[in-house]
């Protein structure tokens, strides 16, 4: 998981190394038959174990933000953020004894499933994405790249200020054609072309596609159409570096989606523990 | 009010003719201010507007009742205004001449003449502004100063001249102007390089024109015909401002008689303690002596009053001076000269200079075997040993870093004592110390700010001059000769020279006849190889290392390329000194033909391993290898968080990111706009209020009393200082408020961050200073969740960097 150096190796061998004495603990346990419930003895030690291993998990969003922390670097949080979580879904099944019944308990744990599985999927992306995001990255950023797509709209709009109707109209059916739609930033992590803009160039006005330079000509006063020729430039060098633009930010989409899953249910997770706790001692009142 | 015969005759109303005036007033003096201007304190006014006016030195207390304190131009102005109310000053009024008669001067202007039985003269330093002298000049849009950027919107202007003044109105109006330069030769040659490249940079980006080789040859409503090497042009033109500097007014001051010390430019009028000049009852105060500080000024102004009425007045300063000299006995100037007979630095340093010097200095004492410094220290004070004595130690490379004093791994190269000066190394190079010294017995030594000693050195040659002999003298020592005496040694480097290589020129190239051995005085240069046609870096070598010497012998040819990575100082021996030299001193040739060998055989070993040079030469070529913590995010690794930049703006109390993930790549490794916290850092070296500073790890910060000017922003080659509007720090309230703009909120980040109402408009310079009041490092490195920001030390370049980087072929 995650990019294979010495810091993640030897998170890894310590949690494998946790999980794995857990494991034969858990074993050992229901060989002599003596773990049934999550109320037994060895229930209540396995739950207390995954109560403080999700707060833990919890606490590396605030670790993420306290910034003036020394409490270990943030790399070496992440990688114990990964192999808890995946720990964490294990000793919740010890703690059931493989028993579910409680629904709130149920409820719990299938969130904390889900937490744990797209915790599982952002770590594949954060190991993933970099590389090819890299790629095809460019030395501009995207504030650098959105401002010049800006520029060059503002540059389309002032050739057009003082032209014919016609003329406008060109320009306005070229900037909309760049327009990204509802949705664009997820409907881009779908698929490559979810958002991309239609070229200026190709296509042909048959079939609704978008119109080629030569049917824009036609439609504008021939004093006009040298102007309108400027304008298809920059439309042109618009689109192009909007295309950069999609390119790299479906792979930061990608990079940055998951959390939208992640983060609430997280919050959801801790909701339903609580709602489990209080039943539990609740319930186990004399 | 006063007839035209009076007792004194004050000319020029800048502050230190406004200080004379307002302490005659007081004694109830008949005096006169005549000032050619139609406004008070003319220099001041010319500053551009709401500049920001230090008051320096800090250590000396101010005299008089003219009110002064640090601000802008106009909250000066203004005080001074509301001051000189009271005062007589008569505007309009130039000297033409000054005239000596039986009991007294005349001093004439355009149609006035005035008696007086003295006159002081505190004209300033500014002189007339040069015009250009072609038709035209005359018209109302043709102007020789720059009041307020902002007035300029949209316009045509040309700027004409090529020295600091001209770049730096060219580039306070291009951003919203149409803006020519024009230049009378075919570069600039004698502007701040930083400003030079801004303004080239400005011209490839097409913000500006620069018009090179081109004169004016006549001014119009509307237009500019320029002489251009083509041919004559005619160029819009709306506002035309010239920047050719002005005439020093020593012309006239000689045709008054006063006499000046030297036939220099730099030279100063020769005055008496009582600032009287060679004519008795002339006397000069303020920048026209030299002292060019406002606040030294205003105390001249005040004192030389004082010593017209016949009262003993001691210098403001001396107090400050006695306390900063607690050893020596009588008046400072007894102090003074008793150093000076101890001390042969300070014996041919001026004397006025040397007091700045010291109202700077601290006296220090150490006990026997105490370290005074360390070696690999960035400390670069200048030290002046006075008492006891100082043995000077050093490690070998390879010796561990961080030993403690008593376990000091080293040998020692010299003892100093008493009268002997170092620290030259640090201060001359920006490196840092290169060796450890200890007192031995009780030592007393005067310890200089870096400043305080480099404005000496640009303003007293023979200072500078006895430096840089030692600094060569040193290098010889540990380099080539380690026992011989200074005295040898002397007759050698008096030979020695200093040359400037620009940034990017090839001293010489492999093959050329060798004929000089050189000494990096500041800098860095590349020595390259061609190998199968492409460029095999063999090193680069900083400041205080030797090249060229294998040139030294006979008829050998050079056998690298030498090219400077950033404008260099060299100090060059020709050979035929050296062989001189060497023929004197045959002892020394033998060890001199072993280090040449040594030489030639690292070149050797590195010329055998051509992937030696491979990364190295990559980061040269991209520049990194001035940092000596720089940071680099591996972009295979780091997942676009952002939190590297939240953190800088987390851990910082003014909210503001010294982090950009903008800046060099090579491959899948970033650079970003982040301090490399350079060696030689050149943010360093034009700071006014000296607000950036090195502490001995290395870390470059920069301190509260930062006035904003932007000098260290445009003298950072990389970029990576940041000026900015400071932000209140985010609380609580303020970061639940910025979660707001998620969902598009704009006015958000404004209210999450708002800006101290005393600090709207004014900006601050920041930069990376690793974080160094916070534990555990720089915060950007521990907020990495991917582990792909790291810092990295010179050293660790090419094995981490090798490391790390996946060359495209291996994608």
């Amino acid at each position: 998981m995650l990019p294979r150096t010495d810091t993640t190796a030897r998170w890894r061998r310590f949690w494998v190394g946790v999980g794995a004495v857990l494991t034969a603990v858990y074993v050992a346990s229901a060989l002599r038959g003596g773990f049934q419930h999550g109320g037994s003895p060895a229930g209540i030690a396995y739950g207390i174990f995954g109560t403080v291993a999700i707060l833990v998990l919890l606490a590396f969003g605030v670790r993420k933000r306290w910034y003036r922390s020394t409490w270990g670097t943030l790399d070496g949080w992440l990688q114990s953020h990964i192999y808890l979580g995946l720990l964490s879904a294990l000793v919740i099944f010890f703690h059931s004894g493989f028993r579910f019944q409680d629904r709130v308990a149920v409820a719990a744990f299938v969130t904390l499933g889900v937490v744990v599985a797209s915790g599982f999927v952002g770590a594949s992306l954060y190991t993933s994405v970099p590389r090819r995001l890299s790629e095809v990255e460019s030395d501009l950023t995207p504030a650098e790249l959105s401002a010049q797509i800006q520029q060059l709209a503002d540059g389309m709009a002032r050739i057009a200020g003082s032209r014919s109707q016609p003329f406008q109209e060109v320009c306005r059916g070229l900037l909309a054609e760049s327009l990204p739609g509802r949705l664009a930033g997820w409907r881009l992590m779908l698929t490559s072309r979810g958002a991309s803009p239609k070229r200026a160039t190709s296509g042909g006005a048959r079939g609704g596609g978008p119109a080629p330079w030569a049917v824009h000509l036609t439609r504008v006063p021939p004093a006009e159409q040298e102007d309108l020729r400027q304008l298809l430039v920059l439309s042109r060098q618009r689109s192009e570096l909007l295309e950069r633009l999609i390119a790299q930010q479906r792979y930061r989409n990608l990079l940055g989606a998951w959390l939208y899953l992640h983060v609430p249910l997280s919050i959801a997770l801790l909701a339903l523990v609580a709602a489990h706790l209080a039943a539990v001692f609740y319930y186990a009142r004399p | 009010m006063p007839g035209s015969s009076f007792e004194l005759v004050i000319v020029g109303s800048g502050p230190a003719g406004l200080a004379a005036a307002a302490n005659a007033q007081a004694n109830g003096l008949d005096y006169v201010v005549l000032e050619r201007a139609d406004h008070l304190a003319d220099t001041v006014f010319c500053y551009q507007k709401r500049k920001h006016v230090m008051e320096e030195p800090m250590q000396v207390p101010q005299r008089g009742a003219l009110p002064f304190a640090a601000g802008s131009r106009e909250s000066i102005l203004a005080a001074w205004s509301k001051f000189a109310a009271g005062l007589h000053i008569r505007f309009r009024q130039e000297m033409t001449a000054l005239e000596r008669v039986d009991d007294g001067f005349v001093v004439r202007t355009a149609g006035e003449q005035y008696q007086a039985a003295r006159v002081v003269i505190a004209v300033g330093t500014q002189g007339n502004p040069r015009l250009l002298g072609v038709p035209g000049e005359d018209l109302p849009h043709v102007s020789t100063r720059l009041v307020d950027p902002d007035d300029f919107v949209d316009r045509d202007v040309l700027v004409v001249g090529a020295g600091d003044s001209a770049l730096e109105v060219a580039l306070a109006l291009c951003e919203r102007n149409r803006v020519g330069l024009v230049v009378r030769t075919p570069e600039i040659l004698r502007a701040k390089e930083s400003l030079e490249r801004d303004i080239l940079g400005r011209q490839a980006t097409g913000q500006l024109v620069v018009h090179f080789s081109t004169t004016i040859h006549h001014v119009e409503t509307g237009a500019v015909e320029l002489n251009k090497p083509e041919g004559r042009v005619r160029v819009p033109c709306d506002q035309v401002i010239l920047k050719l500097g002005a005439t020093p007014p020593r012309t006239a001051l000689e045709s008054f008689g006063i006499a000046f010390a030297g036939t220099g430019r730099d030279a100063r009028p020769v005055l008496s303690q009582r600032y009287e000049s060679s004519v008795p009852g002339l006397f000069l105060v303020g920048a026209v002596t030299g002292r060019d500080l406002i606040k030294l000024g205003v105390n001249q102004g005040h004192e030389v009053v004082e010593h017209i009425l016949g009262r003993a007045v001691e210098p403001a300063d001396e107090e400050v001076l006695r306390r900063r000299l607690p050893f020596w006995a009588g008046t400072v100037r007894e102090r003074i000269a008793d150093l000076r007979d101890e001390i042969p630095l300070f014996a041919v340093a001026d004397e006025e200079l040397l007091r700045e010097v010291l109202l700077a200095a601290e006296v220090r004492e150490y006990p026997d075997g105490e370290v005074i410094l360390r070696q690999n220290d960035y400390s670069d004070s200048f030290l002046v040993l006075t008492a006891g004595e100082i043995d000077i130690l050093v490690a070998p490379p390879d010796a561990p870093a961080g030993a403690p004093p008593g376990a000091m791994v080293g040998r020692r190269v010299a003892t100093l004592r008493a009268g002997n000066f170092f620290g030259e190394m640090s201060l001359i190079s920006g490196r840092r110390r290169n060796a450890t010294a200890i007192a031995r017995g009780r030592v007393r030594l005067i310890e200089i700010p870096r400043k305080a000693m480099l404005k000496l050195m640009a303003t007293d040659a023979a200072v500078k001059n006895m430096v840089d002999k030692a600094f060569l003298i040193r290098a010889f020592q540990g380099y080539l000769f380690p026992e011989l005496p200074e005295a040898v040694l002397w007759s050698l480097v008096g030979k020695a020279r200093i040359e400037r290589l620009e940034r990017g020129k090839t001293l010489f190239s492999e093959g050329d006849p060798g004929d000089a051995l050189y000494l990096i005085r500041n800098g860095q240069v590349k020595i390259s190889k061609l190998s199968a046609g492409k460029e095999l870096v063999l090193s680069y070598l900083v400041a205080g290392n030797f090249f060229g010497e294998t040139a030294l012998l006979p008829d050998a040819p050079r056998t690298a390329t030498v090219t400077a990575i950033f404008p260099t100082d060299l100090i060059r021996l020709d050979r035929t000194d050296f062989d001189t030299f060497l023929a004197a001193h045959r002892e020394l040739a033998a060890g001199f033909a072993g280090k040449l060998e040594e030489r030639r055989i690292a070149s050797l070993v590195a010329e055998a391993m051509p992937s030696s040079g491979s990364v190295l030469s990559d980061l040269i070529r991209q520049e990194v290898v001035m940092g000596t913590q720089a940071l680099f995010i591996d972009e295979h690794k780091c997942v676009r968080c952002g939190n590297c930049i939240s953190a800088c703006e987390g851990v910082h109390a003014d909210g503001q990111a010294r982090l950009s993930l903008t800046g060099i790549k090579f491959y899948n490794l970033l650079a970003p706009n982040s301090c490399w916290q350079c060696e030689n850092p050149l943010c360093m070296t034009d700071c006014p209020p000296d607000a950036i500073a090195r502490d001995p790890r290395g870390e470059v910060f920069i301190r509260s009393n930062c006035i904003g000017c932007g000098n260290c922003e445009r003298n950072c080659p990389y970029g990576n200082i940041f000026m900015v509007h400071p932000k209140a720090p985010l609380s609580l309230f303020g970061w639940l408020l910025s979660l707001r703009s998620m969902f598009g909120a704009a006015a958000a980040e404004s209210a999450a961050h708002p800006a101290a109402p005393e600090d709207a408009g004014r900006t601050v310079a920041v930069k990376c200073d690793l974080c160094r009041e916070i534990d555990g490092g720089p915060a950007c490195v521990r907020s990495c969740p991917t582990g792909a920001a790291i810092r990295l030390e010179p050293g660790e370049y090419q094995q981490r960097l090798a490391e790390l980087v996946v060359r495209s072929g291996d994608l």
